[in-house]
């Protein structure tokens, strides 16, 4: 149980005392004062008294003033009648990490290192290294069931050597030591920051960490929420900029119209992080193809960074990932990336398939970024990561604004992104007879709608449609992306076409005229109201 | 001619039309009416799914009940469709349809002895195939989200028995030799001494999609006994059966 506090009366907090020295920069960078009333300690007396009256106490939250314990009814009765007792709620258990099974290929095959090479480099990430970008100085949380294997993992010896690991703690055991229990920590840790030699697993090779246990095990035991708020209190006490968590809470404690943010803690406790200028990564949830089918919390919380999964075999959606918006449409998932990456646990390379990866290839790619530019606040960095997917300033509710794309951020004459064709244009031609219009991607020197080049290799459709599991990545597919969205800013409804000559057609009289009709295609993004195209007809 | 002009050309322009290949599609308003509505899931107002049972039945110990054999060979199973009307987090009403196959290995005994006076069969077997109805009240434990959670029914279900067989099996010694060398087996239908309609008292304890079932039949096997039993009653059958249930998930 929670149990939720009226006041902080009568405590003394001392912000250079309790703050590590980067957590105090972090204030002072996103201008917010050192110190709050969420920052202060809870009343030890008022802490006291609920130990008396319940089973055990397993710990506290600051930011939501609250003791997270054990009771029974009978107990929790005594406890709700105190004075100083807001309310109390109950807490969820048994979240799911947010990981598919092994794909099984524990041999570094060519495929597996194409997949390797992908989950960088889908964003670009030579760019980032060859300017210095490494997410030097940027500190990383990293919230999981466990890290085992990772102090022997020859993947991570360099940031052994370099001291990089700056605190641990294991929030279940109460005590320091991270370094066993599961290994999805360690195969999360090796997409945020792995590299054997010249191979780079993870673009924030650099960077520092705090490494947080904050579940007992996976699908097995009751795993509280409450570890995963007081991992969020204790990276922010020990001034993390950046915080991964590759879990989701679904149905075991929630209906998914509660995922709107607001409702679970973790979820608040997101969001308050993101508010004191944590940038927070989560993966969208592997709920994708399941009846849940959407976003997991604390996926739904707001200014928070979450991540879905694309098949590098396919270039798009992976059937997994969860699916967005919010249950009070909000844009979600924010961003993708690989949901199918190379990961290691004790000296062995294979691949992993979920959300769960995608996260942490992001929140490296992320750091990088955050060492570019340390005067950002959240909210430009934000927004900017944002401003960096392939896809900006389309988005649909699978992919977000697509995988971010480091030349965003730094100007270079050779990328492998999505080329741009200058000369194209994306038009809308009314078809008389079937009532629709047809979304033509053509030349305007030429009165000819283009045929695209055909190289099978960047186009898989021309092969049978690959399986999700094939492990083959083509890099960036020019595929056309079309959605209509109303108002009010919440999509009708996307899609996405084969480019060819007719690439796309929707009727726009199942829209109302306030609509607008965005198409994207090889980085550039056409819209139209609804209103001017029926003006156009 | 101008017909055969004009399907080519409506051909050629369906081929045009459906030139746009669609390769992913997701249609916002219906995913949101599916997902986010509260209505949907185990824990929603009303939810259905399917069940397998399986349970066997306990030997008895009253004088009066014929004696089964207790190696699981009495047993059930049975497959239906559950409806849950969720009254509060609490509470919910449930009806179940289903059917059901029962089967009584019956143990041969000099003492009771049933259907067969002054013989015994090898083998012998009664057995079952009804149609059901049940109601219960389901009493929910601990907060969840929307799953079945652990849950506690108590109800009653109510048979119609539709098809009943008594089987039994015999070795005769056709031959006169001793051997035995013949197996012979009988089937006896439209059995008129046992009763159409079964009653049980169900409790059932559940955690998601896995519940133990106890379960008491609280009426009488068989109508009448003149025929088959004229020195009384037919001893009855066992009562309680306990057994394990599987929902079938919807996905």
């Amino acid at each position: 149980m929670w149990v939720f506090l009226t006041d902080k009366h009568d405590v003394v907090f001392d912000p250079r005392q309790y703050f590590d020295v980067k957590a105090i920069e972090r204030r002072q960078r996103e201008g917010l004062p050192l110190q709050d009333s969420t920052d202060f300690p809870l009343n030890e007396n008022y802490v006291a008294h609920i130990a008396t009256l319940c089973d055990s106490v397993c710990g506290t939250s600051r930011w939501f003033n609250a003791i997270a314990c054990v009771a029974s009814d009978v107990q929790l009765q005594k406890i709700a009648a105190l004075a100083f007792v807001k309310n109390i709620q109950h807490m969820a258990y048994a979240p799911v990490l947010t990981e598919q099974e092994n794909v099984g290929m524990d041999d570094l095959d060519e495929d597996v290192k194409k997949i390797l090479q992908g989950q960088t480099e889908s964003m670009q990430y030579s760019l980032l290294r060859m300017n210095g970008y490494v997410g030097k100085g940027v500190r990383i949380a990293v919230f999981d069931a466990g890290f085992d294997g990772f102090l022997q993992d020859e993947a991570f010896q360099h940031i052994i050597a370099g001291d990089k690991i700056k605190a641990t703690y294991d929030f279940p055991r109460d005590k320091k030591y991270v370094f066993n229990g599961h290994s999805h920590g360690t195969n999360v840790m090796s997409c945020i920051a792995g590299k054997i030699d010249e191979n780079y697993i993870g673009c924030a090779t650099d960077a520092e960490f705090l490494l947080a246990r904050t579940e007992q095990a996976i699908r097995e035991s009751k795993v509280e929420e409450e570890n995963w708020v007081m991992s969020l209190e204790w990276a922010d006490k020990w001034g993390a900029d950046i915080v991964n968590s590759s879990l989701g809470y679904t149905n075991q404690f929630y209906f998914s119209k509660d995922m709107n943010g607001k409702k679970s803690i973790i979820s608040q406790a997101a969001a308050m992080a993101a508010h004191k200028g944590i940038l927070v990564c989560n993966s969208a949830g592997n709920e994708g193809n399941t009846n849940w089918e959407v976003i997991s919390a604390p996926a739904d919380a707001d200014s928070i960074l979450t991540i879905g999964g694309i098949a590098p075999s396919t270039g798009y959606h992976a059937s997994f990932s969860s699916y967005g918006p919010t249950s009070d449409f909000r844009l979600k998932p924010n961003l993708c990336a690989f949901g199918y990456a190379v990961v290691t646990s004790n000296n062995n390379l294979y691949v992993n398939s979920g959300t769960s990866f995608s996260s942490p290839l992001v929140a490296g790619f992320a750091a990088c970024i955050r060492q570019m530019h340390p005067e950002w606040t959240l909210r430009q960095l934000y927004d900017e990561l944002q401003h960096s997917g392939h896809l900006y300033p389309y988005f649909d509710y699978a992919h977000g604004y697509g995988i971010p794309q480091a030349s965003y951020f730094i100007q270079s004459d050779s990328t492998d992104s999505v080329e741009l064709d200058s000369t194209a244009v994306i038009r809308f031609e009314y078809q008389q007879e079937m009532n629709r219009f047809k979304i033509c991607v053509n030349n305007p020197d030429s009165n000819e709608v283009s045929d695209e080049e055909e190289d099978e290799d960047l186009r898989p459709w021309m092969n049978p449609q690959p399986d999700d599991s094939e492990l083959i990545y083509n890099g960036l597919i020019d595929f056309m992306y079309m959605h209509v969205q109303d108002a009010s800013g919440m999509l009708l409804d996307y899609k996405m076409t084969k480019p060819g000559i007719a690439t796309g057609a929707f009727i726009a009289d199942k829209y109302a005229d306030d609509c607008t009709v965005r198409v994207h295609w090889k980085g550039i993004t056409t819209e139209k109201t609804i209103r001017e195209l029926k003006e156009q007809r | 001619m101008r017909k055969i002009v004009s399907i080519v050309t409506f051909t050629l322009f369906l081929f045009q039309s459906s030139a746009q290949e669609v390769i992913f599609e997701r249609d916002v308003k219906k995913q949101i009416e599916r997902t986010y509505n509260d209505s949907a899931g185990p824990n929603g107002a009303v939810f259905s799914h399917q069940y397998y049972n399986y349970g066997i039945i306990l030997p008895a110990n009253e004088n009066d009940s014929a004696a089964i054999r207790d190696n699981m060979q009495s047993n059930y199973w049975s497959y239906g469709v559950r409806t849950k009307f969720k009254l509060n987090e609490t509470f919910a009403l449930g009806f179940d349809v289903f059917y059901m196959h029962q089967r009584y290995r019956i143990q041969q005994s000099d003492s009771i002895n049933i259907f067969s006076l002054g013989y015994r069969n090898d083998v012998q077997k009664l057995k079952f195939n009804t149609l059901g109805l049940g109601v219960y009240l389901r009493i929910n434990f601990g907060n969840r989200g929307n799953v079945l959670g652990k849950y506690l029914d108590m109800g009653a279900d109510m048979n119609y028995v539709f098809s009943e067989r008594l089987f039994a099996k015999n070795e005769v010694d056709i031959a006169g030799n001793g051997a035995g060398d013949e197996v012979v087996r009988t089937i006896y239908k439209k059995l008129d001494y046992t009763s159409n309609l079964q009653g049980f008292a169900t409790v059932r304890f559940g955690v998601n999609y896995f519940a133990f079932i106890a379960r008491y039949r609280f009426t009488d096997m068989f109508v009448r006994s003149d025929e088959f039993y004229p020195i009384g009653q037919i001893p009855e059958l066992p009562r309680i059966s306990v057994g394990v249930e599987i929902m079938l998930p919807t996905e």
